[in-house]
């Protein structure tokens, strides 16, 4: 009984570890993008300013299409920054807990994170079905659709969110954890 | 629920999450939302959590963070901080504690294509410590110099911190980044003239190296780093003409540097390598976006604060009070020191700015002038222990050649003077609103 139910364990956490590694792909790919909108945005604003100051008159849109970049780049290195661990934090107590108190608080830093991510995520999608439903376009030379944007953005947060929420089913079923005769 | 109650337990609830280890960003928000929630039930709670995040990374004013911070990652990587090292060790290294000031100028110089001030302790442990052990200086004062040198990127444009006081307060970015120009230059001056007086009094600490440079030498080294100062005077200079918005300031600082990176790469015929060069955009991204979460974190606290009514509680109070306005500013800056001890810069900017600014501003203080001190109230936090990042900074890229105790002793004489020049800053508001006043004229 307890064998199987170790085994059955065992089994999970290899799907977890599965899982995982899709959504570590899949945040490689989200960080490549989300650094190819940082360099679109540079040269974009580049030009625009060279083109202002040179000739006269700016690049049509190109701020409000710097603007609308701006979101997919930050949303896209955010489960990155979940994977590599990268978000800012004080860990100048942690060093006078217990390792048990460490991985309690590890969890709850997941726990917390999936919290706020999730209400962030569910705002997100509320405004970027609304904006589907409008077809909501940029008030700029041209009028670019918006709602692509905020549907990519809803998407990069869910993403961050189910990183979190299989980082902590790791923690809670570590892949370690083999099956073993008891 | 009493507002002065709700707005201090959130503030406590925000400092305990941070102290347990849990991500800067997560902490404030989850107090925010669950502030929010008890003070305009779901509906306010799950309006802000809608509107703030897209709103807000989608203005353009935000854009300027992660331009400057990959114009700061592409300049690293290029070795220009060596470069500026060279060129005032050439110049100056010959004087006694030249190194030392050294450090001091080239800090400055590379605090103007760079943000951050950890990056710059870093670099220069990595570049100056080194050098300067091996001419015999003393090991506390060159950390000291070091750890308190990195901290000009702060006040010195582009600085990150800066942009982020002006996005939580509304002011102008331009007038803000502007404004750290001469307080930053004179703090480099003084620094200077502090090395100075310490190594005349203690010769000791610091020996006069035997060494010579020719005319050639020193010109040759300035030759290495004037397509940064140019790209610095750009970037600068765009933005306090009004040619160029901050943001696109950034842009052209981005693209510049990566020009810049490039050329001096082929023409040294030393390739930097795609590691390289896609880690640091990477890194770029990531700082980006973690700052991006703090300051949403920060703006719903803020609005937290504005709709439980403990920003207007806390300017009455303070009103009622009636106190010199110095008095409570002094009361500022001593809660600001304490935090320093204990919290790091963004999060100490992000949870107290909502309700401090209001407060400085109903007292009739300058925003502009009151960013600049606040920024050198952070500077000095990043320097006091035991959660001065920048101390740390130094000692975990000095593989061991500086202790805890060395770091501590060898910045007090800057903290001390740090604290000079922020007296100097508060006697003589001119100093600093000089310069963007003249700009937005």
């Amino acid at each position: 009984m307890a064998l199987a139910m170790l085994a059955g364990l065992y089994q999970r956490s290899l799907m977890l570890v599965a899982i995982n590694r899709v959504l570590i792909r899949v945040s490689y790919w989200f960080i490549a993008i989300s650094t190819l909108c940082l360099v679109a945005m540079a040269i974009l604003g580049t030009v625009d300013v060279l083109s202002l100051n040179i000739w006269g008159f700016p690049i049509p849109a190109a701020t409000e299409m710097i603007s609308s970049a701006m979101p997919i780049a930050i949303m896209m290195a955010l489960s990155y920054t979940q994977i590599t661990r990268s978000h800012i934090s004080v860990d100048l107590f942690n060093k006078n807990f217990s390792a048990f108190a460490n991985r309690v608080i590890d969890a709850l830093s997941l726990v917390v994170g999936i919290l706020v991510f999730f209400l962030m995520a569910w705002g997100a999608w509320q405004l970027a079905l609304n904006s589907f439903d409008v077809d909501e376009r940029a008030v700029a030379a041209i009028r670019f659709q918006i709602w692509p944007i905020k549907i990519i953005f809803s998407f990069g947060i869910t993403i961050c969110v189910l990183q979190m929420f299989f980082d902590l089913l790791l923690k809670i079923f570590p892949p370690s954890a083999e099956p073993t005769v008891v | 629920m009493d507002p002065v109650f709700a707005g201090i337990s959130a503030i406590f609830a925000v400092l305990a999450l941070i102290a347990l280890g849990i991500p800067i960003g997560f902490s404030i928000a989850l107090v925010a939302l669950v502030g929010l929630y008890f003070v305009g039930g779901m509906t306010l709670m799950l309006l802000s959590v809608e509107g703030i995040p897209f709103e807000f990374a989608s203005q353009y004013g935000f854009v300027v963070i992660p331009m400057f911070i990959l114009m700061g990652a592409f300049a690293e990587i290029s070795g220009i901080t060596k470069d500026f090292y060279n060129f005032f060790y050439r110049l100056m290294g010959k004087v006694r504690g030249g190194l030392l000031m050294v450090t001091i100028l080239s800090s400055a110089g590379f605090a103007a294509i760079s943000g951050s001030t950890m990056v710059n302790a870093v670099v220069f442990t990595r570049i100056a410590l080194p050098h300067m052990l091996s001419f015999g200086y003393d090991k506390a004062l060159a950390a000291g110099c070091i750890a308190a040198a990195g901290t000009f990127a702060a006040l010195i444009p582009p600085s990150i911190m800066m942009v982020i006081y002006a996005l939580l307060t509304g002011q102008s970015i331009g007038a803000l980044l502007i404004a750290g120009i001469v307080p930053g230059i004179l703090t480099a001056l003084a620094y200077l003239v502090l090395v100075h007086f310490i190594v005349k009094i203690k010769p000791e600490l610091a020996p006069a190296p035997n060494i010579h440079f020719t005319l050639r030498e020193k010109l040759v080294s300035f030759y290495s780093i004037w397509p940064f100062v140019l790209l610095a005077f750009v970037v600068i200079g765009g933005i306090y003409s009004g040619a160029m918005a901050p943001s696109s300031a950034g842009a052209v600082g981005a693209v510049g540097a990566f020009v810049i990176m490039l050329l001096r790469s082929a023409l040294r015929k030393e390739p930097i390598s795609r590691k390289d060069l896609l880690g640091s955009m990477r890194g770029a991204a990531v700082t980006s976006a973690s700052l991006f979460l703090i300051i949403i974190a920060g703006l719903l606290l803020s609005r937290f604060f504005v709709y439980s009514g403990f920003v207007d509680e806390i300017v009455y109070f303070i009103r009622d009070l009636d106190i010199p306005p110095y008095l409570v500013l002094v009361v500022i800056v001593v809660m600001y020191l304490i935090l320093g001890c204990f919290m790091d810069t963004v999060s100490m900017t992000v949870v107290t700015v909502p309700f401090i600014y209001p407060i400085v501003v109903s007292l009739g203080y300058d925003p502009i002038w009151f960013g600049v001190i606040l920024i050198k109230l952070i500077e000095i936090g990043v320097l006091t222990p035991p959660i001065g990042l920048n101390l740390f900074a130094v000692i975990s890229s000095a593989d061991g050649r500086i202790t805890t105790n060395e770091m501590f002793r060898g910045v007090i004489p800057f903290l001390l003077l740090e604290l000079v020049i922020l007296a100097g800053l508060y006697m003589f508001p001119s100093v600093v609103l000089w310069l963007p006043n003249l700009m937005i004229n």
